[in-house]
């Protein structure tokens, strides 16, 4: 029998480690570090992070590169979802009002109620609350137009009576209330858009009861996802969309509906839906329909976040929720005018990767694109090549700083289907040359994860005996340098002196 | 290297004005007589403000042999005298007194036409695009009768007629067809949050076709993403957006780049050459100067996007890159170029066709760190005296310069103008420069000798400035409605044996 000598062994060790390597990627464990994983600081867009933890926090966190927070804000509320930073420094911010058990509030995931503005010391300087139990809340996010006037998504009231006139077939309407969160329902809960000025006054609406029926303009009021989804999402919860964002170029509102998958142009000025992409089936009845193990002319599944983009395309979180063939996340950029896929991110597996509900995409000046995966509280940066260049788990578990992840920091299976409690809605990275920041001092004020945490992106590139990641050592695409001309200095500059 | 030693030395009520915003027209000729002054006590510090303030007018200089003889239309910048056409002996042949009352340029047509700004009644001198108070766009005839009028244009800086890229003259591009397309630079006030939390006083570039109809427009504050500036520059822009009064009736605004010259490339030897490979020099582009940020762009026509950017940095480690090639120091080599004006591809069909001709007025530009001389930050590169420089626009070699280094002179300040002013390529190979801060015009020969000058006389009633904006020159055939002129000849007097009569 042949003997195995150490080197032998080493040996096998590599040839099977890079056998293995250029398979799908997966990393399982119970224990996982938080706080920043992965800086290339070559790479990736240097700014700061902003983001709201989700669970029972009230803090906004802004941090830097490196994972220190720099700047905080506290507000009276959970968050609801999210918020943004202004260029003038203030942050806007939706906060989640509490609601009451009872018949009358809304309990479908996302609802919200208030957007608050606090200037850059925490001083609210204006808000914004749309909470009216039996009629409206705000839910999910807003948008900061250029003209200062602020647009919310909210849920408005439909009776089960209103709903049948509409044309909702009555076999479909629940006859006994429906729960979520605790709360019974025992109606309808459909979007609407809301313009307001700076004075609060209401000086744009938009509701999709004034859109219902079939056909690409209108919408289908009995396109139901199928029960097992959750049953608010089969009754109730029928719309649901998540996003609201304005394109001054061409008065175009965007939103996003995870129901029916499909993002939309709205035109500000008449309320027509001008397009709409994802998912032909929700309106085509020509379309096929996805099956049980083909998605049919469905494109994304339970989509987040329509982005629009300095280019004219869309930047989409596409959870991927009931997708038949494979179930998984991805950020996906499509080019309206082709309707094409033209850009797309999505890891070797779905351990690293995906999140069932919520998320958000951001594309950052560098061409980089920030991924937040809501579901693992996770936030990385790829590149257009998708490489990832700055990877973040939110170390904020329901108010608790914890410099490790486990097991019992997910939630019970049917409260969020595969989430971890640290769950962060939506990041957004703001670059070291953005407004806000100018005059602001932006001190480190301590790691994220607790000072005593393991820092292991830096630990990782600095302590002995590491070696650098695949990803970084990849050299970078073979690009043609570009020659340069280097002449001799000649004199014109010496005569610029002594004048 | 923009603030030099002398701009030191008698500054102490300079920051006091430096606060002072409500009036630009008071600050630039404050800043003007500050730096004349204080170059002049550099020189002489017994006697400060030693600048001449005796000296002739009207035609100081001629050589008719060495000259592209023609007439020479300016604007006096008088509210009360207008518009004016001279021969080279500096005769008035003709005055416009309701044109271009303290607006710019006029532009004369073939065939005697003149085109300028006309305000609809007196206090109508606005410069915003379709506002009430905005001036005409107007082009008359010989007779005076109007055959175009754009109303309401609030036309600032430029603005050109198919088929004459630059509106001067061009042999075989005839500035005459006032019938066709035209192109305007006017304002809009808008907001961007990225570049300021002020209102802005955007520079807004239309393209007109013959019945009037916005067929292209562009506005600048669209645009910034695609402009270049370091962090800094960033910075002090935002707090400082170049924030004043404007001539509409109580309206503040940030002028925060202030383009002052726009005109397209025109047919050029480098789009003849390869389509591809120059491809920004689509001869429909459209190069413009923004004299506040030391920056030339080319605005791509079919896109709007900006393909093209010289400035605002010229240090010796900022990168040129041009068609896939980089460039170590031909910015640094180029040259800080300070609130310049009239940047422009010398048209095809004139000595030097297809490079960039600029004046660089030196004075104040920019944004960046504050500094002694810029305590706010706000035009923090300075420089005091100016030069004209014609450059390769893929190299940013410099094929041609000129200032008083290359007359010879001494003192460099004896060719400046820290505002306005332009340069205009003649047939002959002269430049017809002005030296408008001044009220100077000189045509110079390739080697820098100066073959005419001319003084304008008229001053404002309270400023007293001979302030010129843009002087063009164009051959005696533009106007057939005149005999073509005596040219008799101008020898100055020796400066230093000229004495003025006493008693």
């Amino acid at each position: 029998m042949l003997k195995l000598h150490r080197w032998h062994m080493a040996l096998l060790l590599g040839i099977s480690l890079i056998v293995l390597s250029s398979g799908a990627y997966a990393y399982e464990a119970i224990t996982g570090p938080t706080g920043v994983l992965y800086y290339d600081q070559a790479k990736a867009y240097q700014g700061y992070t902003l983001f709201d933890p989700t669970v029972a926090s009230k803090t906004t966190y802004l941090i830097d590169m490196r994972g220190n927070i720099v700047h905080t804000w506290k507000s009276e509320y959970t968050a609801g979802l999210h918020s943004v930073l202004l260029p003038n420094g203030h942050l806007l911010r939706a906060g989640a009002v509490p609601k009451k058990q009872e018949v009358g509030y809304c309990g479908i995931g996302g609802a919200g109620g208030i957007i608050e503005e606090f200037d850059w010391n925490g001083k609210k300087v204006w808000e914004y609350k749309m909470f009216t139990p039996n009629k409206e809340i705000q839910h999910h996010t807003f948008c900061r137009m250029p003209n200062g006037n602020t647009m919310i998504l909210g849920w408005e009231t439909l009776t089960n009576d209103q709903a049948r006139k509409l044309g909702r077939d009555p076999l479909t309407i629940p006859t006994k209330p429906v729960f979520s969160k605790g709360i019974p329902h025992d109606r309808f809960w459909v979007d609407f858009v809301r313009e307001v000025n700076r004075k609060g006054e209401t000086v744009w609406e938009w509701h999709i009861t004034d859109h219902i029926g079939t056909g690409p303009k209108q919408f289908d009021i009995n396109y139901t996802l199928p029960k097992p989804m959750g049953e608010m999402y089969a009754t109730y919860d029928w719309s649901h969309f998540n996003t609201v964002n304005y394109i001054p170029e061409t008065d175009t509102v965007v939103l996003n509906s995870r129901n029916l998958s499909e993002f939309y142009f709205i035109n500000h000025k008449t309320g027509e839906v001008e397009y709409r992409w994802g998912n032909p089936s929700a309106w085509d009845p020509n379309a096929k329909k996805p099956g049980y193990w083909d998605d049919g002319s469905q494109k994304v599944f339970g989509n987040h976040c329509a982005t629009p983009l300095k280019n004219g395309h869309i930047l989409l979180f596409d959870n991927g929720s009931e997708r038949p063939q494979d179930r998984r996340s991805r950020a996906v950029e499509i080019d309206p005018k082709t309707g094409d896929v033209v850009w797309q991110f999505a890891s070797r597996h779905t351990n690293s990767f995906n999140s069932h509900r919520q998320g958000a995409v951001q594309r950052l000046k560098n061409g980089n694109t920030l991924i937040t995966s809501t579901h693992g509280g996770h936030v990385f940066e790829v590149t257009p090549e998708g490489e990832v260049v700055w990877e973040f788990v939110s170390p904020i578990f329901a108010g608790k700083t914890k410099a490790v992840v486990n097991n019992s920091d997910a939630f019970p299976f049917n409260a969020h289907i595969d989430s971890m409690i640290n769950m962060v809605h939506r990041a957004h990275r703001y670059g070291e040359d953005y407004p806000a920041f100018y005059g602001k001092t932006l001190t480190p004020k301590g790691y994220i994860a607790g000072d005593d945490a393991p820092r292991f992106f830096r630990d990782y590139h600095a302590g002995a005996g590491f070696s650098a990641p695949a990803a970084a050592v990849k050299a970078a695409p073979a690009k043609a340098a570009a020659p340069v001309e280097d002449e001799d200095d000649g004199g014109e500059g010496a005569t610029m002196v002594g004048y | 290297m923009g603030v030099t030693a002398c701009g030191n030395k008698e500054n102490k009520p300079w920051s006091r004005q430096e606060r002072d915003k409500g009036d630009m027209m008071k600050r630039r000729e404050f800043i003007t007589g500050a730096a004349v002054a204080a170059a002049a006590a550099l020189i002489n510090p017994v006697k400060a403000l030693s600048f001449p303030t005796v000296f002739p007018h009207g035609t100081t200089i001629y050589k008719p042999e060495k000259c592209f003889n023609g007439y020479t239309v300016y604007g006096t910048e008088v509210e009360s005298e207008g518009t004016v056409l001279i021969d080279m002996n500096g005769n008035v042949v003709r005055q416009w007194k309701d044109i271009c009352q303290a607006e710019h340029p006029p532009k004369m047509l073939k065939g005697g036409f003149l085109a300028g700004t006309r305000r609809p009644s007196p206090d109508k001198k606005g410069r915003v695009w379709q506002d009430p108070s905005s001036t005409d766009l107007v082009v008359l005839d010989w007779n005076g009768k109007v055959v175009r009028s754009v109303p309401r244009a609030g036309m600032h800086h430029d603005y050109q007629f198919e088929g004459n890229p630059v509106g001067y003259y061009v042999p075989g591009m005839p500035l005459d067809n006032y019938q066709g397309k035209m192109l305007i630079l006017s304002h809009k006030f808008t907001h961007n949050q990225f570049i300021s939390d002020k209102e802005l006083y955007d520079d807004y570039i239309v393209e007109l076709d013959a019945q009037g109809n916005v067929i292209w427009e562009w506005l600048g504050a669209e645009h910034f993403d695609e402009m270049e500036f370091p962090l800094e520059f960033k910075k002090t822009m935002y707090k400082y957006p170049t924030y004043s009064m404007t001539r509409t009736p109580g309206r503040k605004g940030g002028d925060w780049i202030h383009v002052n010259s726009a005109s397209y490339l025109g047919p050029n030897k480098w789009w003849d050459e390869d389509k591809e490979k120059y491809a920004v020099f689509n001869p429909e582009n459209i190069i413009i100067s923004c004299r506040q940020i030391n920056t030339s762009f080319i605005i791509e026509k079919k896109t709007g996007k900006i393909v093209w950017q010289v400035g605002p940095e010229y240090y010796r480690d900022s990168m040129w890159e041009f068609g896939g090639k980089k460039y170590k120091r031909a910015l640094s080599k180029l040259g800080q170029i300070i609130g310049q004006h009239h940047t422009h591809m010398i048209p095809k069909g004139l000595p030097g066709e297809g490079n960039i001709m600029v004046y660089d007025n030196g004075g104040y530009g920019g944004y960046g760190e504050r500094n002694p001389g810029a305590p706010l930050g706000w035009s923090d590169a300075r420089r005091d005296y100016s030069r004209v420089i014609e450059f390769d626009p893929r190299t940013l070699k410099v094929v041609w310069e000129h200032s008083a280094k290359q007359m010879g002179m001494r003192n460099k300040y004896q060719f400046y103008s820290d505002y306005v002013s332009s340069a205009q390529r003649l047939p002959n190979g002269n430049t017809m420069i002005t030296n408008g801060a001044v009220g100077q015009f000189q045509e110079v020969t390739p080697d820098h000798e100066i073959v005419w000058e001319y003084i304008s006389p008229y001053y404002t009633k309270n400023g007293h400035y001979n302030l010129v904006y843009r002087a063009m020159r164009v051959p005696y055939d533009y106007v057939p409605q005149l005999k073509a002129p005596k040219e008799t000849k101008v020898t100055p007097p020796d400066n230093t044996t000229f004495r003025i009569k006493a008693g």
